[in-house]
């Protein structure tokens, strides 16, 4: 064992050595801990523990292939012990060697997350999962996704998933087909990626960040298939009561869904529709009747919140449509018009209760109006809304527009680095060599016409180069 | 279980500094959102009852602080019930949440003024509460046209002292006018987005001549 834990140590050599060299020494040290049985590589000397002599951060392999060796054999019991370490090894693993030891890391997670969530304390596991996703490259997509959205969930921590959905996913992994030294790594499956759109909306419907929410709910709703996922059909449910939320009416099913999908929205979402269609006309009774009835749906389907808080927004967005029709009106007007649709009963619907409504709203920028109090006294006074016709602050526009601007740039330079990385990718030019030898032609003289990119072609490659070599330096991230 | 308990840094000497010091809320929420682990797996009881609910406590304040009432709802819900329930000092910043998610400010300002707080998590009730003032003053300033003084007391926690208010509000411009009504004062436009200082220019500046290369590179 102590000559195992000196070669433990004397990897990798140095710390600045090229990339290659490292690719070639983290080769040679999976393939010794590759033999290495699990019972030594767990097994823990009386003097010490061998992961203290350790450091995740630079002996990351050796502490990975050590912590599952012990998870493997001494199961539930070691990982109770061991959690700390785990958590040790999230936050400071280094990416470069774990990525070629992809399929015993996931093993590590996916230990660590039923850990976390059978003992009902998924929380534990919500930090270091999420500093593991961003010491990976966070833009591209990992099995490491769905499920720290789903711990976050389970454990209410919105936050923090926020900071991860807010970086767009811009690249998903190619997995088909390829295959890792010992084992086809778990490959990243249809179902993963929706989930991740569904619950990535739904952190969004936690944080009312309704325009955000709609987007990813859309990703899920648009995804091509020749059937329909559940999933979807649950985006789409969510979907429907988001529109109400952001628009005032459901927003329509976007063009590019698939066939199949778009039919089996339309037949298993009607409640919704109707739902949508009594909010849209807003009227206040009919809106109450239709939501006695659908009281048990958005019970099955879990949306009882999302459904709760369109309701606590028609009041809002009828209040908004009034400033088309007057200019002054007072609170105790607005609250005749009786468009309290919660149910909630109190003081909530009168006119204190609706004067507290447009504060808010002005607070939240929704409308453009200004109160007025009419006497010193409060039992003698009554309240005015002045509805203005100029927009929002021009500021908060010009603000908005910069972020925006500065989201789309980064995308743009993004897309490009994909593009080139799949320009010169084996698959592309080997299709685009086929493609040029069915159409007759012997060089690629028929490649898509809008894109003359920038780079040489090696397109000559030996075809028993092994996949590996091309692969391990095309993979530089999870 | 047996969970290996190291309460290194959640401490109460720890949370008290923590909770004193003036860094931004947001590096506040970060490191107590790291302690959060360890507090998650220290069980309620006697002897811990007390650094939990301190911690707890300071957790809301800090997020009240950074304008976050939604995470600090779904804090609520990851706190166990029923300390949240028995624990005298969680439930007062719990009611707090409440009062302050519901806009009910009469009420706020009654559980700030007489709710039992710890020494640990006074600092953050005071800094958040001259936050809150602060921010309603400028709300009403901008919804408002003219208000009563009885009303503005209310939402700016002056109830039943009228001289505190007149002198509040006159530092900001407010007039009061011959029919008794308060005037409020337009807010000035807030530093931050279009501001006009050397630094902000500098940077507007490197953000159009970024998206000139940009558009040149498309």
């Amino acid at each position: 064992m102590d000559k195992l834990v000196d070669s433990f140590l004397s990897f990798p050599s140095s710390q600045n050595i090229s990339d290659s060299e490292l690719n070639k020494q983290i080769q040679n040290h999976l393939a010794l801990l590759n033999r290495t049985p699990a019972a030594t590589l767990a097994y823990q000397h009386a003097g010490g523990d061998v992961l203290t002599l350790l450091d995740p951060s630079v002996n990351s392999l050796a502490y990975l292939y050590i912590l599952v060796a012990r998870i493997d054999l001494g199961q539930k019991n070691t990982l109770e012990v061991g959690w700390r370490q785990i958590v040790t090894f999230l936050e400071s693993f280094n990416p470069k060697q774990v990525r070629c030891a992809q399929d015993i890391f996931r093993r590590l997670v996916d230990a660590f997350f039923s850990l976390a969530t059978e003992s009902g304390k998924p929380i534990i596991a919500v930090r270091p999962i999420k500093k593991a996703i961003l010491r990976f490259n966070p833009t591209k997509f990992s099995f490491l996704h769905p499920l720290f959205l789903r711990l976050c969930l389970e454990a209410k921590c919105y936050r923090d998933a926020a900071a991860i959905v807010d970086i767009d996913i811009v690249e998903f992994p190619i997995s088909a087909g390829k295959v890792t030294e010992n084992s086809r790594a778990r490959e990243i499956t249809y179902q993963d990626v929706l989930t991740y759109f569904l619950y990535a909306g739904m952190i969004y419907m936690g944080i009312k960040e309704w325009r955000r929410a709609a987007d990813y709910l859309t990703y899920a709703i648009v995804a091509p298939g020749t059937a329909c996922s559940q999933i979807q059909i649950d985006a789409y449910k969510k979907y429907i009561l988001v529109g109400l939320l952001l628009d005032g009416k459901s927003l329509p099913i976007p063009r590019s869904t698939a066939v199949a999908a778009s039919r089996a929205y339309k037949a298993l979402s009607r409640p919704y529709e109707s739902f949508a269609s009594a909010f849209k006309a807003g009227n206040p009774e009919l809106l109450r009747t239709e939501v006695a009835q659908l009281v048990d749906v958005f019970r099955q389907d879990n949306n009882t919140g999302l459904a709760i808080q369109c309701l606590e927004a028609f009041r809002r967005m009828q209040i908004i449509a009034l400033r088309d029709t007057y200019v002054t009106l007072s609170t105790e007007e607005i609250s005749k018009k009786d468009l309290e649709v919660t149910g909630r009963g109190g003081d909530i619907g009168g006119k204190e209760g609706t004067e507290a409504v447009i504060l808010g709203m002005i607070e939240r920028e929704e409308i453009s109006a200004s109160l007025s109090h009419s006497h010193p006294n409060p039992e003698q006074s009554q309240t005015t809304v002045h509805f203005h016709n100029h927009p929002v602050d021009e500021s908060r526009n010009l603000a908005a527009l910069q972020v925006e601007l500065r989201r789309i740039m980064t995308l743009n330079k993004q897309m490009k680095t994909i593009n080139k990385k799949y320009g010169m990718s084996r698959e592309f030019i080997q299709y685009m060599v086929k493609m040029a030898k069915m159409s007759g032609n012997s060089g690629l003289a028929g490649m898509a016409e809008p894109d003359p990119m920038d780079f040489d072609y090696g397109f000559n490659w030996p075809e028993d180069e092994p996949e590996e070599a091309i692969m391990q330096d095309l993979d530089d991230d999870m | 279980m047996s969970w290996e308990k190291d309460s290194h840094h959640l401490s109460l000497a720890f949370l008290s500094t923590l909770a004193s010091s003036s860094e931004a809320p947001s590096i506040i929420v970060e490191i107590l959102a790291d302690l959060e682990t360890e507090a998650a797996l220290t069980p309620f009881s006697s002897d811990s009852a007390n650094i939990l609910s301190n911690f707890y406590s300071i957790y809301f304040f800090a997020l009240f602080l950074c304008d976050d009432l939604n995470e600090a709802r779904f804090l609520s819900k990851r706190i166990p019930a029923q300390a949240l329930q028995s624990d005298p000092l969680l439930i007062s910043t719990y009611t707090l949440l409440r009062f302050l998610y519901t806009r009910n400010y009469a009420e706020t300002y009654t559980v700030f003024n007489s709710a039992p707080w710890s020494e640990h998590v006074n600092p953050l009730v005071v800094r958040f509460r001259d936050y809150h003032r602060q921010k309603t003053v400028v709300l009403l300033s901008k919804a408002y046209s003219s208000i009563s003084p009885v009303q503005a007391s209310i939402y700016l926690g002056f109830k039943g002292d009228e001289p505190r208010l007149q002198a509040y509000v006159a530092e900001r411009g407010w007039l009061l006018d011959e029919s008794g009504l308060l005037k409020p004062a337009p807010v000035e436009v807030e530093e931050g987005g279009m501001d006009t200082d050397a630094d902000g220019n500098d940077m507007r500046i490197a953000i159009l001549s970024g998206l000139v290369t940009h558009l040149t590179e498309v």
